[in-house]
């Protein structure tokens, strides 16, 4: 045991890279600024308090950018405003990411809104539209009991495993589909008299009705000749995902986003709300000092609370130069962020974490890199990182998915909100990509 | 201010002992959930499996060892956090449900090549899914030991779990651990060997190959014997192209080894390249004169070619190496019946049922030289030796042949 190990295993467990932080946590940073004035509160927020009718908004970025964590903070928001909120992790729930199709999200929205909103309004309608069509389901649930016979909370219990199975269940997923799939109409329809009740009883200081579906971004992309299982979901059967009778935030691939299908996107949904990095470089490749010290804080915050009298520069790490590199490193994503620290910690026998312990984990981590990228992305990455644009080319798709190219946002002297588009940090060590480069010129 | 980032771009990795040391420190600290992920070879997973059960003295620390294909891991697990509350899980061989799901062709499991978007193999599908119940239901370090390819696969085919990662060790192979993984795989092994395999043992040795060829301090050795058996294995599953390019690969780094010669002239040759295939047998005979199967395949070549005198010299040279050698004497009397050269025919045919009479192949084509030159009563009896030997294959063989029709009224 040396001195600091219960202090290096505490720091060590503080950077964990998978869990959301509840709204209100003393670890959160209000990156705000830094993200190009990206604020949910405002982006999201705000519209659907102003709106007179029901609104639908796609919410995306980058995996572990921290959506989740700012969805929460909306969830928050909005309940302090006379909301009532169903949020739930679609993958959490029913929605195999692997292989989503709209109805399985219809199903998976119908089951978690039976379960919080049953004990306000009457699930009737909706128990009884499951009942006309049990006949047909009910091998599909696996089970032999009648409906008809059962308390309506036994029934939710019955509707509950059938979808259960659309994940457990590979096998009857296609079967459960081909079998809801014709009367998906309907059964947004006794949804919505459900919801219209429940709407009349809602708890007092609670008048309106929203509903948040996060995960949907983790849906894989399954390539069906040149459709797409993310066509299918959200332009394909945009109509019924925008029909639920409450306001709906549903959280997008960022790889559709920056499809050839953008613009139709757009055109249904409105603009859409991305989550940006935070901009630790500005789009000429300066540090942008005030990004920089927004990720140093996230570092800060999450080691505060177990080391409050340590500097970060030089007791916590080596040196102020060794922590600035960490960060630049990062991209300004905030997984990363987390992932690498630990990584840094966990090579850290005694405090201060040195140089050479982020430089172990920069290398690890830019390995994961080397080895996402395909052979033929090399030159497009090469490019992106001269040009920092991208057009909305499938090429790009998957770049964005797995984070090779991140995107920023910062607001231009006029006010104006600029998108740019970088590779990330770490595979500008990487020597494929400095060959790709050296071909541009 | 740019920020001098450049002296950072260079890698910095640990060796093997350090990066086993932070492995263990990791599993020391993490409370709670957590995923790690170890690079290594299967061999390798051993020492590591060893080294952290001595050094994690107050964990509870057990080992899960698949060796089959599975689809859903989280009921393994609950069963056995059922029976030991264990706090470091260490699972090796998972391996084997990614093998089972790899239909494509040897020749196209590269690194990179994950371009099939339809679907995933069952097992990344699950953990993909149940990545929450594993963290909300095992408070539990789990450490997947795996081979680089099964990383590749993870990082491409499950990104969202791998993403949750506490740590990934990459335990370098070592100069030592290469020479032994390597001989281990230069085998022996002829040609049967590998067609004995079943799919899986297939792959799982193509895949050790394939590793061991990219490894930076392989010797060139051993990088040519390493494509001779990949080459080897892939022309036992019939890829010759794949098989062609390992063997080419091969030679040149080594030009001098006969059997690379001979073997990439058989995948040529299997390739109807016989022209090229012709050159390959030319070359291993004149580095190995005795190489009597290159003589003969030479001589196939040449037949396939059309220039039977030719061929005709290259098998006798075949037989003056190895006097009972079957095929050699069977292709000869094929070759002089194509020259029409009958009786001389008979009498290679005659050598060959001397080694192996119950050949229906030879009965038929001495059938043949007889019919030809009329002799119907001796053509009967071949044919009828063809037809005792091999009813199946032959009789409508026989009856579709007008070479034998008078036999088929007569009968």
């Amino acid at each position: 045991m040396t001195p600091n190990s219960e202090l290096l295993k505490n720091l060590y467990n503080a950077f964990n890279p998978f869990e959301p932080l509840p709204a209100g946590d003393p670890n959160y940073v209000d990156c705000q600024e830094v993200r190009g004035d990206a604020d949910i509160l405002v982006e999201l927020g705000n519209r659907i308090q102003l709106a007179d009718q029901n609104t639908c908004q796609l919410y995306s970025g980058h995996r572990g950018a921290g959506k989740s964590t700012e969805l929460l903070r909306l969830k928050k928001y909005l309940e302090e405003r006379q909301f009532y909120v169903v949020y739930f992790a679609a993958d959490e729930e029913d929605i195999d990411a692997e292989d989503a199709q709209y109805t399985d999200i219809l199903l998976a929205c119908t089951r978690r809104l039976l379960k919080d909103l049953s004990s306000i309004g009457n699930p009737k309608p909706v128990l009884n539209w499951l009942q006309d069509r049990w006949q047909d389901l009910q091998d599909l649930a696996l089970t032999d009991m009648q409906l008809e016979d059962m308390k309506a909370e036994m029934q939710i219990f019955q509707f509950a495993k059938l979808t259960a199975n659309l994940r457990a269940v590979p096998q009857l997923r296609q079967q459960i589909r081909e079998r809801i799939n014709p009367h998906t109409v309907t059964l947004i329809k006794v949804l919505n008299e459900f919801l219209a009740d429940v709407k009349k009883r809602l708890p007092i200081n609670k008048h309106k009705l929203a509903v948040i579906v996060d995960n949907l971004d983790r849906m894989v992309l399954v390539k069906d000749g040149v459709h797409t299982n993310y066509e299918e979901v959200f332009l394909d059967r945009s109509e019924q995902l925008k029909a639920l009778d409450c306001h709906l935030i549903y959280t997008v691939p960022i790889a559709m986003v920056y499809s050839s299908r953008a613009t139709d996107l757009r055109d249904i949904y409105g603009d859409l709300q991305i989550l940006p990095m935070v901009m630790v470089c500005t789009r000429d490749g300066n540090i942008h000092q005030p990004g920089l010290d927004k990720v140093k804080e996230v570092i800060s915050r999450r080691i505060r609370q177990f080391a409050l009298d340590l500097p970060l520069e030089t007791a916590i790490f080596d040196s102020p130069e060794t922590l600035a590199k960490l960060c630049l490193m990062s991209g300004g994503h905030v997984r990363n962020l987390l992932l690498l620290t630990q990584d840094a910690i966990g090579r850290t026998q005694n405090l201060p974490i040195s140089e050479k312990a982020v430089r172990r984990a920069i290398t690890n981590a830019r390995d994961t890199y080397r080895r996402t990228v395909e052979d033929r992305q090399w030159s497009l990455l090469a490019e992106v990182s001269r040009s920092k644009q991208i057009i909305n080319d499938d090429q790009y798709r998957s770049l964005m998915f797995n984070r090779c190219l991140l995107e920023y946002r910062c607001l231009d002297i006029d006010g104006e909100i600029q998108r740019w588009y970088d590779i990330h940090p770490l595979i500008q060590g990487i020597p494929e990509f400095k060959e790709a480069v050296a071909k541009l010129l | 201010m740019k920020p001098n980032l450049s002296d950072w771009d260079d890698d910095f990795p640990p060796d093997g002992n350090e990066e086993c040391a932070n492995l263990i420190t990791a599993l020391e600290r993490k409370t709670g959930f957590g995923l790690f992920f170890v690079q290594c070879t299967a061999r390798e997973s051993e020492r590591v499996i060893t080294r952290v059960t001595l050094n994690l003295t107050h964990k509870n620390v057990q080992v899960l060892r698949l060796v089959d294909p599975i689809d859903n891991l989280y009921d393994l697990v609950a069963g056995l956090y059922r029976q030991s509350h264990f706090d470091v899980l260490m699972i090796k061989g998972l391996e084997y449900s990614l093998y089972k799901y790899e239909k494509r062709h040897f020749g196209e499991i590269t690194e990179g090549q994950f371009s099939n978007l339809t679907n995933v193999p069952p097992i990344l599908n699950h953990l993909n899914q149940q990545r929450e119940r594993f963290r909300d239901d095992f408070p539990v370090n789990f450490v997947f030991l795996l081979r680089p390819f099964s990383i590749n696969y993870l990082i491409h085919r499950a990104p969202d779990f791998f993403d949750w990662r506490s740590g990934f060790f990459t335990l370098p192979v070592t100069p030592e651990i290469l020479e032994e993984e390597s001989s281990r795989l230069i085998s022996s092994w002829d040609y049967e060997s590998y067609l004995k395999l079943n799919p899986e043992e297939r792959i799982v040795r193509f895949l050790e190959i394939q590793e061991l060829l990219k490894a930076a301090d392989q010797t060139d050795t051993n990088r040519a014997n390493l494509l001779w058996e990949l080459g080897t294995i892939l022309s036992s599953t019939q890829e010759y192209e794949a098989a062609t390019n390992a063997f080419e690969a091969a030679l040149r780094i080594n030009p001098q080894n006969p059997q690379t010669w001979y073997r990439l002239g058989y995948a040529l040759g299997k390739r109807e390249l016989h022209l090229q295939a012709l050159d390959c047998f030319q070359a291993a005979v004149r580095l190995q004169p005795n190489y009597h199967q290159a003589w003969f395949n030479q001589g196939i070549a040449m037949y396939k070619l059309g220039r039977f005198h030719e061929a005709l010299e290259n098998l006798d040279r075949a037989i003056a190496i190895k006097d009972d050698y079957f095929l050699a004497w069977f292709k000869r009397g094929v070759t002089l019946n194509d020259l029409e050269r009958y009786t001389e025919a008979i009498a290679a045919f005659d050598q060959a049922l001397k080694i192996n009479p119950h050949a229906p192949e030879v009965w038929y084509a001495r059938a043949r030289s007889y019919a030809i030159q009329g002799k119907t009563e001796q053509a009967w009896e071949n044919l009828q030796e063809v037809l005792r030997l091999n009813p199946q294959d032959y009789t409508e063989k026989i009856q579709n042949n007008p070479e034998f029709r008078e036999q088929g009224e007569r009968k």
